[in-house]
């Protein structure tokens, strides 16, 4: 699931445009073409959730290349080069790499709160379903105020911290 | 004389008719493209993509299976480009079949393993997904269906279709396409016949005979060719064994057996079956050896004075022949009856002989079919495919059933009689031949017959006379044949009396009988009576079945059970079934056809015992080996003459009446009882017999 | 609601029987008249037209216009395609699918709603794009969306 946010990535956009050729024009009645685009699929997901290995990026554009021959029609020849035209982004591989440069994936996004901007009011830590903002509401008369800190190894992208926070205090560090 | 088009394929020239397909020009030259969906005999759907060729100027790969040569092709089956998309498709395919070679009853005879083999495919490329929610088995009866290997290729959509009664197809659509029955409901419960011909085409482990599991592997097995006895059609059978024992049947090369061949092989191993001679001792049948039973048997018959013989149906030639020839011989005794039961060889011996007797091969290439007689597809599922194949080639088919029935929702004409006025009826369309001058004056035996014709009565049947005109305008001309599962004396020889009005004489009726050799009662001499017989020897029969128990102070029963006749008995000898015996049986136009012994007996060949009866007698049969008896089959044969003398047309039916509607005059076979198949094989029959069994 | 087939299509159909080339159109019928395919009306078609229940069975269940099951009284269509992605339909489906507790190609007990995902409806500047019926929403948040679906329905009850 992603983001709320207007953004999108290139393998997220691949993803996508195969769901929807899954869904509605691949017919199913050849071999090649209906196992290709589910295994694309999986392939896709598994890259979207931070999971992806570059054995996935050859699998991915072998299909691209061989399913053109394969398929039987021109709906599956025009999935795999739509597929091949894609994977020329280099957002690939940096996804494989653990990075989702425009913060579509959330499984690849990181958010941190930026210290000087941080207004320790505790909306994000309100907002956020996984725990993983720390820090304490700010106590006018207290010398030792802090700003809040957001654990990267709890975050999980969702982006609610964000949206929540009023001081436009919180980037996006992927 | 069909266009020829020379190509060349990997270099070598290939000349073959227009029309050929290039994955056929290649096999006939020893090139094997590699297919998974396509099959010999089937339409193609060229749906696999794995037989993709290269052809030089053409940007695109080709589909070999269903594109067609052209002059000058130049065909690579093997380039890089082609062994690479080859790779791919069974790269994927193996990410979606999730089995494990090392245990699937396919090894060794797969077509996905030998080509992961012959490519080096990696099976692992593309991980493996294989939903939990796919099936390892639906349960059905006599065969499972492994969804989680099925490949959708196809072939057994396109089988059920041709053979049977098409009850498989793709359903859903994209990823979610599965192989199965309307709604998946089980097969026993779709129309499913249980032929067996899906299996055949299965390329990889899917389909799998339940019996064969677990008894060996592929590579293991001995095959033997015989045909199945079951019915008169005679389809080939070939019969797989392990160990020794029956794994599996199958069809030979003519491509088809009804689930009777296919999965009515079990009573054969039946711990029912006689194995050891049995003597009466007071009230009981106690064991005994070969040599007491026989000494024993030939003492009783000697002594009872009169000695009547009976054969059934369901024995070869060679066995039929030693024991007319054992009852003269030994026994002095020309009284042999042939139970075949309902079995007229009257309406034979007036009508040319064997020679007019009909195959499957003649149903298929006639062009005029007439269907008498009830449930002829449901129990004669080969006959069925034979006629549905010759309408679809465009043979015109006139069904005579007062019933609908399949083969009347093809039939160009649907004749319903009253019930038990089929006899009737061909009467009345014999005389609206002769009164529309449709009858062929010149063939042999009508001119003398046509002025009796043509004082006949209409008798009445039920059918208008329209119908009845339209009949015979139609079966008039043409290569025309008569099926028949309506066995009576009266139908039979009014069949044959309209095949003789219209010229036809060889291989032109085809009586269908539940039994392995319908015919063989030509090899004995006249009739028998039985009557005041003391004396009885019956030989793989059961009269008292048949209702009509044998009144004898001393009976001999040879059978492959410990039938009610048999029970009677003073002396009791297993039988070889007919699956077990080589020899021969009485085919289309009267032509001997071997049969092998393809399943293990550990009993004598039924000759020699008749022949070691005799020597228990003192009097010696003329056999010293199976090929002498067989020798003097083929003379009796060849003897049987035709008188042609035109068949009696005359009434209603001779002195008989109308007889009350039957499917069957027959009793029921002895080994059905023990089989998981019922009489007729059809579906319903099946799943009561899995209920029994599992009961 | 009855799936069985009324005598007037029955009669319409007649003159198709034996005619296997029909099988979409008499389909068709079948769903405009009934609403939708029961497996009465596949032995029925199947029947007429001499086409074996397989293959009638495997056409309605290939085609996305064909539906099996009773379709509510109304249709909420949902867009699948990227810009709407984008633009949170994802949230809007997993609402829709809580408040009325069907997923897409389901239809609610009551027969009041059934829920579709398709692909792009070319609304993309509306995005996140909902249909409920004949009507276009768009610009949507999820609490937006299931307002609107829950008005429908209560403009039904209000009506009826």
């Amino acid at each position: 699931m992603s983001t709320a946010t207007e953004v999108i990535c290139a393998p997220q956009q691949a993803l996508e445009a195969l769901r929807a050729f899954a869904a509605d024009g691949m017919c199913g009645r050849c071999i090649p073409c209906p196992i290709a685009t589910r295994q694309s699929i999986a392939m896709l997901e598994r890259i979207t959730s931070g999971e992806g290995e570059a054995v996935d990026l050859d699998r991915l554009t072998r299909v691209s290349t061989e399913l053109i021959d394969a398929a039987r029609c021109p709906k599956g020849e025009e999935a795999a080069k739509k597929l091949g035209e894609a994977l020329a982004s280099p957002e690939f591989a940096r996804h494989v790499e653990g990075i989702c440069g425009s913060g579509a994936c959330a499984a690849l996004t990181r958010y941190r709160v930026i210290p000087e901007r941080c207004t320790m009011c505790g909306a994000c830590q309100e907002a956020c379903p996984r725990d993983a903002i720390e820090g304490d509401p700010f106590i006018a008369w207290r010398g030792d105020n802090k700003p809040y800190v957001i654990r990267l190894e709890k975050c999980d992208g969702c982006a609610k911290c964000v949206a929540a926070c009023p001081a436009d205090a919180i980037e996006r560090v992927t | 004389m069909a266009k020829e088009i020379t190509l060349h394929i990997d270099g070598q020239p290939v000349t073959v008719p227009e029309g050929t397909k290039i994955l056929q020009a290649a096999e006939s030259i020893g090139i094997e493209i590699p297919r998974l969906c396509y099959f010999e005999g089937l339409p193609a759907s060229g749906s696999c993509r794995l037989c993709l060729v290269e052809i030089e100027g053409q940007s695109r790969l080709a589909v070999s299976c269903t594109q067609r040569v052209k002059e000058g092709m130049a065909v690579l089956t093997a380039s890089d480009r082609v062994l690479r998309s080859r790779r791919f498709i069974l790269e994927l395919i193996w990410s979606t079949h999730d089995g494990d070679c090392t245990t699937c009853e396919k090894a060794g005879a797969c077509d996905l393993q030998r080509y992961t083999y012959d490519l080096d495919v990696d099976k692992e490329k593309y991980g493996l997904y294989a939903p939990d929610e796919i099936p390892s088995d639906l349960g059905d009866p006599l065969l499972e269906r492994n969804l989680r290997l099925c490949i959708l290729c196809g072939r057994c959509i396109r089988a059920c279709r041709e053979k049977s009664q098409g009850i498989l197809d793709f359903m859903e659509r994209g990823m979610s396409t599965i192989v199965t029955t309307s709604l998946n409901r089980p097969l026993a419960e779709s129309g499913c016949d249980f032929c067996g011909s899906c299996i055949e085409v299965c390329p990889v482990g899917c389909l799998v005979e339940r019996d064969r599991k677990l008894r060996g592997r592929e590579w293991e097995f001995e095959s033997v060719e015989t045909l199945c006895g079951h019915c008169n059609l005679g389809c080939t059978q070939v019969i797989d064994l392990a160990h020794g024992e029956i794994v599996r049947t199958r069809p030979g090369a003519d491509g088809y057996l009804c689930v009777r061949g296919k999965f009515g092989w079990d009573y054969l191993s039946s711990d029912d079956r006689l194995t050891a001679p049995l003597v009466r001792n007071g009230d009981s049948l106690q064991e005994t050896t070969w040599a007491e039973a026989l000494a024993r048997a030939a003492e009783g018959l000697a002594g009872a004075g009169s000695v009547a013989g009976l054969v059934g149906p369901n024995v070869t030639n060679e066995t039929v022949k030693a024991f007319g020839e054992l009852l003269a011989t030994s026994f002095g005794s020309q009284d042999v009856g042939f139970t075949g039961g309902g079995v007229p060889f009257g309406a034979l011996s007036t009508f040319g002989g064997l020679k007019a007797l009909a195959g499957v091969g003649d149903v298929e290439k006639a062009k005029k079919i007439l269907a008498i007689g009830p449930s002829l597809a449901e129990g004669f599922p080969r006959a069925r495919l034979a006629i549905k194949r010759a309408v679809d080639a465009g043979a015109k088919l006139i069904v005579v059933d007062p019933n609908e029935s399949e083969l009347a929702a093809i039939a160009t004409l649907h004749l319903k009689p009253k019930a038990g006025a089929e006899a009737a009826l061909l009467t009345a369309i014999g005389k609206a031949l002769v009164d529309g001058d449709l009858h062929n004056a010149e063939a042999e035996g009508v001119a003398e017959a046509i002025p009796a014709i043509r004082e006949l009565g209409v008798p009445d049947a039920g059918v208008s006379p329209e119908a009845i005109a339209e009949a015979a305008k139609l079966f008039a001309k043409g290569k025309g044949v008569v099926v028949s599962s309506a066995l009576t004396c009266d139908v039979l020889s009014r069949s044959a009396g309209l095949l003789m009005l219209t010229g036809r004489k060889k291989g032109a009726l085809l009586p269908l009988h539940p039994s392995a050799n319908p015919w063989a009662g030509v090899l004995l001499s006249a009739g028998a009576s039985g009557d005041g017989a003391k004396g009885i020897y019956a030989l793989g029969t059961d009269p008292v079945a048949a209702g009509e128990p044998p009144n004898a102070d001393f009976l001999v029963v040879q059978d492959l059970f410990l039938t009610k006749t048999a029970e009677m008995a003073d002396v009791v000898l297993p039988l070889r079934a007919f699956a077990e015996e080589e020899g021969t049986v009485v085919g289309a136009g009267g032509k001997l056809i071997a049969v092998n012994a393809a399943a293990p007996s550990d009993l004598p060949a039924n000759w020699q015992i008749l022949a070691d009866l005799a020597d228990a007698a003192g009097k010696p049969l003329p056999y010293k080996s199976i090929r002498d008896v067989r020798a003097a089959a083929k003379e009796t044969i060849s003897a049987v003459k035709g008188s042609l003398a035109f068949p009696s047309m005359n009434g209603a039916g001779d002195s008989e009446e109308l007889r009350p509607y039957e499917r069957f005059e027959l009793p029921e076979p002895s080994w059905v009882a023990r089989s998981q198949i019922r009489r007729g094989g059809s579906a319903a029959g099946v799943s009561e017999a899995k209920e029994e069994v599992a009961a | 609601m009855s799936d069985l087939l009324p005598i007037e299509l029955r009669e319409e159909c007649a003159p198709l029987a034996g005619h296997p080339e029909h099988l979409i159109h008499v389909l068709r019928r079948v769903q405009e008249t009934v609403g939708f395919i029961s497996p009465d009306s596949e032995a029925f078609v199947s029947d007429l037209l001499g086409v074996t229940l397989s293959r009638v069975h495997g056409v309605v269940t290939f085609y996305h216009l064909f539906y099996t099951e009773p379709r509510g009284r109304h249709t909420v269509r949902l867009c699948r395609g990227t810009a709407c992605h984008v633009g949170g339909a994802g949230g809007i489906q997993s609402a829709l699918e809580e408040h009325l507790g069907i997923k897409p190609g389901e239809t609610t007990e009551d027969l009041a709603v059934t829920l579709e995902t398709v692909a792009c409806l070319g609304a993309c500047a509306l995005a996140p794009v909902m249909v409920v019926d004949e009507g276009y929403h768009g610009k949507l948040t999820a609490a937006e969306a299931v307002a609107i679906v829950d008005r429908t329905l209560s403009g039904e009850a209000e009506a009826g």
